[in-house]
């Protein structure tokens, strides 16, 4: 009988800011009745450390390396969207080999991003083998990275008017080789991971966000897509040189962890098929720099890009002067963490930890 | 008519000269500037009549005189059409704008940041605290006022590394 009236009563649990669901420090504080999470509020800011203030008192390229801090895991999709947004800004053309260029390595970003979750999220749920499966495949991925651009993490290898420094020698054929590599552990993956029972009962019905919650509340990237919207903006609003590349945007309407996962496994496919096009059509000669202008003319500008996580956003105020008069960024990471507030309701204790992991989380492009 | 001109002439037909300015100002990029008090109206009707079904980001911006809120929304189904609607705060001593999160629920946390960094009071918001600085971060010691609400422009750096300590109450 006290057993009962035990289980009936409320209770807050804190999960964070250390805690083994948050990759990250965040707070999870969910109120439960029995084993149903009734209430569920994220509490951030343990890692806020004013980048948009920084920001406002730095020329605008000295503020560049610091948008690769924002997010470890893709730092070059941050400074690529922000590189973009100054060029935007400033009516700025590079040439087309640095497209090409800028578009295979955003790819290849995007391929040792989403490696970096499969392991996190096969981790969460209890698949524990993957953890350091997908890590191997991410460091041939980081080898080429590195090799290009001289670092593993923190590249700082565009700038405004193009390219820090070209290909090395030798870089097309492994990068070809590397694609190639990549296609097939990753149907390995998809063996591992779908014949795993675990992995299935623990993905599949759990998390579910419908089509119209996830417009309303801010979703973007692979959770909208796995909800049933094409949204992907290198089809909608293409930028660099992704309007002659053919790929297709996998959509999913199930809504599901499950379904988050097979539209990231089938990205990476699809980014391994736009590097080697892009290798393809690259022309092999041709400059990749241009000097930009000192100062950011008057105006505002909003530019947007596909980063891993989705939708990545610079609002840049300039005001005639070298140093940004206002940057606002818009993160995906950020959207998709305001949406558990909402789908963590009603869901059980457990199932927390697989919700949590399968929108991606990063806490340096959500504190800024 | 394509798309994008499609969706502003119905919201000049609608709102007429509620539109302070109403332009295509680059490519898929709708400028709208209105006054504080039709924002809501104005965001219904573009939630539910012209099916802009994503709210991306509000960001704030100090002018040093005034105060300017940006909404960028998104029609993720449909075109690439990006609404940005400027809102002009006039009054800097007691700023206010109205909560839209009855609209779009992502509004949320982007209004408890809007008052949380800059001060702006955000009316009939359901949760309205501060997100990103600690909760009781008014009572904390603070060196100038600015503090309170660090992406102002007054804000001073502070001259000595910083260190935070809670008064006991």
């Amino acid at each position: 009988m006290r057993a009962k009236i035990i289980m009936s009563e409320q209770m807050y649990i804190h999960m964070g800011p250390q805690h083994p669901v948050n990759h990250g420090l965040w707070t999870l504080k969910v109120k439960t009745a029995g084993e149903l999470v009734v209430d569920a509020e994220v509490l951030i800011g343990y890692v806020f450390r004013m980048i948009e203030k920084i920001a406002e008192s730095r020329p605008y390229n000295a503020f560049q390396p610091l948008t690769n801090r924002l997010c470890y895991v893709s730092a070059m999709s941050w400074e690529a969207c922000y590189t973009m947004a100054i060029e935007k800004l400033m009516g700025l053309e590079v040439s087309k080999r640095a497209q090409y260029i800028r578009t295979i390595m955003l790819e290849l970003q995007r391929i040792a991003s989403h490696l970096v979750w499969i392991s996190a999220y096969s981790t969460d749920v209890g698949v524990v083998t993957m953890l350091v499966i997908a890590y191997r495949e991410r460091e041939y991925v980081l080898d080429l990275l590195e090799h290009v651009t001289g670092s593993r993490m923190m590249y700082n290898y565009f700038t405004a008017g193009g390219l820090r420094r070209d290909l090395p020698q030798g870089f097309e054929e492994d990068c070809r080789n590397l694609t190639i590599y990549i296609d097939e552990r990753i149907r390995e993956y998809k063996a591992i991971l779908e014949d795993s029972k675990v992995f299935r009962l623990r993905s599949e019905d759990v998390g579910i966000l419908n089509k119209n919650d996830a417009l309303n509340l801010g979703a973007t990237g692979p959770v909208l897509r796995a909800s049933g919207v094409k949204a992907d903006l290198r089809r909608i609003e293409p930028y660099l040189v992704y309007d002659k590349l053919d790929f297709d945007i996998p959509v999913r309407s199930a809504g599901d962890c499950f379904a988050r996962y097979e539209i990231r496994m089938e990205e990476i496919f699809q980014s391994n098929r736009i590097i080697r096009q892009a290798l393809d059509q690259m022309p092999s000669e041709g400059g990749i720099f241009e000097k930009p202008p000192r100062k950011l003319p008057k105006g505002d500008v909003y530019f947007r890009a596909e980063d891993p996580r989705g939708e990545a956003g610079f609002y840049i105020v300039g005001n005639e002067d070298k140093i940004p008069y206002r940057v606002k960024i818009k993160s995906p990471a950020y959207s998709n963490l305001a949406i558990c507030n909402y789908i963590l309701k009603g869901a059980k204790v457990a199932d927390i930890a697989p919700t949590v992991a399968s929108v991606d989380l990063c806490m340096g492009e959500i504190d800024r | 008519m394509s798309i994008i001109e499609n969706h502003l002439n119905q919201l000049k037909e609608k709102f007429g000269v509620k539109l302070l300015i109403a332009e295509i100002s680059d490519l898929n990029r709708i400028r709208l500037q209105i006054h504080v008090d039709d924002v809501v109206d104005i965001m219904q009707f573009v939630a539910s009549e012209l099916q802009f079904t994503s709210l991306e980001a509000i960001s704030g911006v100090d002018y040093e005189t005034y105060f300017e809120v940006v909404y960028h929304i998104d029609r993720w189904d449909g075109d690439a059409t990006v609404l940005q609607v400027h809102v002009k705060i006039e009054d800097r001593e007691n700023p206010v704008i109205p909560s839209i999160t009855s609209i779009w629920e992502s509004a949320n946390w982007h209004e408890r940041e809007l008052f949380d960094l800059f001060g702006i009071q955000v009316k009939n918001h359901p949760n309205l605290k501060r997100l990103l600085l600690p909760e009781e971060w008014d009572e904390y010691e603070h060196k100038h006022i600015s503090e309170l609400h660090p992406m102002r422009r007054d804000y001073k750096l502070p001259e000595k590394p910083f260190f935070f300590k809670p008064q006991p109450k």
